[in-house]
């Protein structure tokens, strides 16, 4: 095992804009391969034995991804890291997440965006207290009059239809014209209904497999023209090629 | 008034023999009803009946659907059967022809679920009893 990873689904700091406070300690040098999952997060970085910080803690904001990413870690790395809710990242962050897409802002690039972050450096006696001290942080800053929540209604139907619905059909239903619905996604999120409706797709796809499903049956479940098509989203989405499933230890994987 | 009761859940589909063949085949169910027509037709499942209506009887009912398919979005109910062995009758289904979505795990409150889908698309859980 190259890595342990763990996450917090139980969200008991904020139900409405955390998704799950995660963490991940590098047993040995390696990469990690992030997968686009369409999210914003805060990151907490720092030198650990695996219980606690053992040096400084290092803060970044992480964009919503479009394509995978490795990250280069080395033993004895720990990150502690907070995934907020598709289109809540404006609420917490005050920033539009539609200027850090495929970026990832490190230490005074996102104390400059974000000025409180610096709280969240602050030493710590375990790792466990940081998880909290993220959750919290996040709970305090979240407005929900920054959240539109017929937006939010939106996204989490393409959330539900393993972002399958048609933008057509997404509006129609919550009686919005089409524009309107794309702008209002595209800046809740930072991507396009279509961009973020691809990314869901790609990830249920990918749990599809990783239960044990056919590559052929998932192709059609998740809703891909066929096999191929399914294959090259893998394989331009994720980095994955078709002979072997990676292991794989990410955020959207387990339900 | 009385209270009312479940009595039958009809589910339209393209090919009323195809699915019950399907569902004899996959879930070890019996037909007890076929209409000569072969638009409708009910599966022995106990006090309340699993019945298939063909797709021209909802316009024939005054109705309007959006036809089940295997290809479209599953549509936002399921069929739950129950089974003391969901493993066995999982694999039977698939090998049936159901497409698999998620082989037999147990829930937190200790039930065992499976989800396929049938031939027309339609959702259904394999699943143990709830225990007590």
């Amino acid at each position: 095992m190259q890595r342990i990873y763990q996450e917090d689904s139980k969200a008991v700091w904020h139900p409405l804009a955390i998704e799950t406070v995660w963490r991940s300690f590098a047993v040995c040098d390696g990469h990690h391969r992030v997968l686009p999952d369409g999210r914003c997060d805060i990151i907490l970085r720092f030198p650990s034995d695996g219980l606690k910080p053992s040096g400084a803690i290092a803060v970044r904001i992480a964009g919503p991804s479009t394509r995978f990413h490795l990250v280069p870690v080395s033993a004895g790395t720990a990150f502690v890291g907070v995934r907020l809710r598709p289109g809540m990242a404006g609420g917490v962050l005050a920033l539009d997440p539609g200027l850090i897409v495929d970026r990832v802002l490190m230490d005074d690039e996102a104390m400059t965006v974000l000025p409180a972050l610096a709280e969240l450096c602050r030493p710590a006696a375990s790792i466990d207290a940081l998880a909290e001290r993220l959750g919290l942080f996040v709970a305090g800053r979240f407005r929900m009059q920054h959240v539109d929540p017929l937006t939010t209604a939106m996204i989490d139907m393409l959330h539900v239809t393993g972002g399958r619905l048609p933008i057509a059909e997404l509006a129609k239903l919550h009686n919005m014209d089409v524009r309107t619905a794309r702008r209002r996604i595209t800046a809740a999120t930072g991507l396009g209904p279509k961009q973020l409706a691809a990314i869901i797709q790609f990830h249920r796809a990918l749990r599809l497999r990783y239960a044990g499903i056919g590559s052929a049956n998932a192709a059609i479940e998740a809703g891909y023209a066929d096999q191929a098509h399914m294959s090259r989203t893998f394989r331009q989405m994720g980095g994955i090629g078709s002979a072997r499933l990676p292991e794989l230890a990410l955020a959207d994987l387990t339900p | 008034m009385g209270g009312m009761k479940l009595g039958y859940t009809i589910i339209y589909v393209a090919d009323v023999l195809a699915t019950i063949d399907f569902y004899e085949r996959a879930f070890g169910l019996k037909r007890r009803f076929v209409h000569e027509s072969n638009l409708y037709a009910e599966l022995n499942t106990g006090e309340t009946v699993l019945a298939f209506a063909g797709e021209p009887m909802a316009e024939m009912n005054g109705l309007a659907i959006r036809p089940n398919r295997t290809g479209d979005i599953a549509p936002g109910f399921e069929i739950a059967l129950v089974t003391n062995d969901p493993q066995a009758a999982y694999e039977r289904a698939v090998g049936a022809g159901a497409n698999g979505l998620a082989p037999p795990a147990e829930k937190p409150w200790g039930q065992i679920v499976a989800y396929v889908r049938d031939i027309d698309g339609c959702l259904i859980e394999i699943c143990s009893p709830v225990a007590g």
